[in-house]
């Protein structure tokens, strides 16, 4: 015969007693945090190796002030959605670290950000870089982001080939290397931010503004048009040159294939060469890198996909500002250096510094290095973005870039064989409609 | 305490989470729809009907409604057909009939995460196996991401192969309920395999089907994950629906007021469907 235990009764006062025995349970590390202050940072580089090095200077701060520094990780992607979140749900993060000015534009006319203007002032910095808001500076940038395009210097030597001027030379350099192994370019255009930072270069040297200084959408509108439909003409006539999968692409492709000799050209920041050096040494070794360029080869652009910290306004501002005056005057460098080429300095003072130059990887590519630098300086030089369109920061540069209008854009003229006009057409009525609310 | 007093403790408590779990949120999202407003953090302006106005008038919410119809009907036709007929392999008595049934769940524990990037990978153009297999055979010109249809067709095949399991799961169970003489009666009436399944078979698991493809509907009109890990919509918004639509209003154009439009019209006509569906599809007490 089976016997069943009758279960246990539960009175009230055993719930009751359990019920509160758990929340204090729960809520006694926070009783014994407010002891001390502890200041909560969000991070969104990432990578094992700039989590170590936000581990390593929030646990010199720690010993150094007695300030808790706790960061979590996040995808740039999900940075707002997740500061919002936080905000909402009453535990609010005091210092961020921000990838796209939209994010930092909105938080600052919701009166969520502390302006950083005396810090920032203390340095130098290179251009299209401290996005002023209003009379503010509401972050301490770190780095550009450049993306520029990659190319095999024992591959071009081996057919003769010398650094493109224009987008003729540019194209036949792509089809005279492209083999039934290896494509001749990279470029997406599917729905990611990949595609707005890696595909976007040769309308920002051909001089295309998606925004007037009225901020209304000029993307289609007159000689500014015309650019807008050449470039994209030539942007298809490169098409046939890139690896199969352009329009699901991705960040990871453009380094896995080059990486792997499947691309003659590739588009990407530093982190390419962190990567090769990683993955591929030998590759890393043979590897050279060239601004995008317009029709005459007058003018040059690189995009950038800058990053830079903010202070939001909690009531532990304060605290957070001690902590960014510290970190820009100790750590900046160290935390360059997780990723020494990918997070190329828009400080100009770090250029100079031994301690920043004296990193292996910046040594042993110098000559990379002196040229991603000479794109802040030289005057041919285009530095854009989608979301940095306009005469100052403003948040429908910032939606035109979230509309994909840009990437539909190439999808159209590459997978549809739309007439580029027609195209561009397209594109300038759907940022229209984005920038309308 | 007694027994009544314990039930009523936790009907409560079902009743306060899901309070502010599902009915506060939705409530909010309604409110939200009739706002205009760019942030969770501050308060919006009450813009009446105009975000309504401006969704319907938008040819890509109509486009994404066609779309997530089109997914959800697609994607639930082949999942039950496909979980019928491997439920009707793993009922019958073979040898290792335990291990089959483990392995045919595989697919359904996995993280959908795990699943995409996984058939992203197979599928590249470049480097896909997929795409080795195609060359293999001659056809040599495949992406799967390089036409909307192809990328549909795609995002289906993986829904189907990630969720039929479920479907297998619910009918498996369903058909060890049906006892063995109705089918023994069907022989001696005469019936063949296709008459039992039609006249036995499909009449025993008919009120857990009406219970499988109404989730199965709800959760593939809803589906976010797949689509969005898999093309974000595209290529030229082939793959876009309204889940996908109101995602990237209110978090990538700030545009909350409309995100939670698109997010309320989707209520709206899902539970339209569902009115319907139950009418047509009564389940039996």
């Amino acid at each position: 015969m089976t016997r069943f235990a009758q279960p246990p009764k539960l009175s009230r006062r055993t719930f009751l007693a359990a019920s509160a025995g758990a929340a204090s349970a729960l809520y006694t590390p926070a009783i014994r945090a407010q002891g001390a202050v502890t200041l909560r940072l969000m991070n969104t580089e990432t990578a094992i190796a700039s989590i170590e090095a936000m581990k390593k200077i929030v646990a010199d701060y720690k010993a150094l002030t007695g300030v808790t520094v706790l960061f979590d990780n996040v995808a740039p992607a999900d940075e707002y959605p997740k500061l919002s979140s936080a905000m909402r749900s009453g535990s609010p993060y005091d210092m961020a670290a921000l990838g796209f000015i939209g994010d930092v534009i909105l938080l600052a006319d919701q009166n969520l950000l502390v302006p950083m203007n005396e810090l920032v002032d203390k340095y130098q910095w290179g251009p299209k870089i401290l996005f002023p808001y209003k009379g503010n500076k509401y972050w301490l940038p770190y780095d550009y982001n450049f993306c520029m395009i990659y190319y095999r210097k024992d591959l071009y030597s081996a057919k003769g080939l010398k650094v493109p001027n224009n987008w003729t030379e540019y194209l036949g350099n792509a089809e005279k290397l492209k083999t039934a192994e290896m494509a001749g370019c990279f470029h997406p255009t599917g729905n990611t931010g990949a595609t707005q930072w890696m595909s976007t270069g040769f309308h920002f040297a051909e001089g295309v503004q998606f925004l007037d200084d009225k901020l209304d959408i000029v993307f289609d509108k007159g000689d500014n048009g015309k650019k807008a439909i050449a470039a994209l003409d030539y942007f298809a006539s490169l098409y046939p040159n890139m690896p199969a999968g352009m329009a699901q692409a991705s960040w990871a492709q453009s380094l896995g294939l080059f990486s792997s000799s499947q691309v003659a050209h590739a588009t990407y920041s530093g982190r390419l060469i962190e990567v090769l050096e990683d993955k591929a040494p030998d590759i890393a070794a043979k590897v050279g890198a060239f601004p995008y360029m317009d029709s005459t080869g007058k003018q040059k652009a690189v995009t950038h996909g800058y990053d830079g910290f903010v202070v939001m306004n909690t009531p532990r501002a304060e605290e957070s500002m001690k902590f960014m005056t510290w970190f820009a005057k100790e750590k900046y460098i160290d935390w360059l250096h997780a990723a020494p080429v990918h997070q190329q300095p828009c400080r100009l003072d770090i250029y100079d510094d031994p301690r920043w130059r004296s990193h292996p990887m910046l040594q042993k590519h110098a000559e990379l290095v002196a040229e991603m630098r000479g794109f802040i300086t030289r005057p041919d030089m285009t530095i854009a973005s989608i979301d940095t369109q306009g005469p100052h920061a403003n948040l429908k540069a910032a939606k035109v870039f979230e509309s994909l209008a840009f990437n539909e854009m190439l999808q159209n003229a590459t997978l549809k064989k739309m007439p580029s006009a027609e195209a561009v057409g397209i594109a300038a009525e759907k940022m229209r409609r984005a920038t309308a609310t | 305490m007694k027994p009544d007093a314990t039930v009523r403790i936790f009907l409560l408590f079902g009743i306060a989470v899901t309070a502010v779990l599902i009915i506060l949120p939705a409530i909010q999202a309604i409110v939200l729809s009739f706002q205009s407003v760019n942030s969770f953090v501050v308060a919006g302006e009450w813009a009446g009907l105009a975000n309504y106005r401006r969704i319907l008038g938008m040819p890509e919410f109509w486009r994404d409604l066609w779309t997530g119809t089109c997914y959800a009907v697609c994607t639930v036709a082949l999942q039950v057909v496909l979980g019928i007929g491997s439920a009707l392999i793993l009922h019958a008595p073979i040898r290792g009939q335990a291990l089959f049934r483990a392995i045919a769940i595989l697919p359904y524990i996995l993280p959908t995460v795990v699943v995409a990037i996984s058939f992203q990978w197979m599928l590249d153009g470049n480097v896909g196996i997929v795409t080795h297999w195609l060359k293999a055979l001659g056809i040599s010109n495949f992406v799967w991401s390089d036409s909307s249809f192809a990328a549909f067709a795609t995002v289906v095949g993986v829904s189907v192969w990630m969720w039929t399991p479920f479907v297998t799961i619910c009918v498996l169970a369903s058909l060890q309920t049906i006892p063995d003489e109705l089918y023994a009666a069907a022989r001696v009436d005469g019936a063949g395999p296709f008459q039992s399944f039609r006249h036995v078979t499909l009449p025993g698991i008919r009120d857990v089907l009406v219970v499988v493809v109404l989730l199965r509907g709800i959760w593939m009109f809803n589906k976010f994950d797949v689509i969005w890990l898999m093309t974000q919509g595209g290529p030229l918004g082939g793959t876009e629906h309204l889940p996908v639509l109101s995602y990237h209003m209110a978090f990538r154009l700030y545009d909350i007021g409309g995100g939670a439009a698109v997010a309320t019209l989707s209520l709206i006509l899902l539970t339209v469907a569902l009115v319907v569906f139950f009418r047509r599809f009564p389940i039996e007490t």
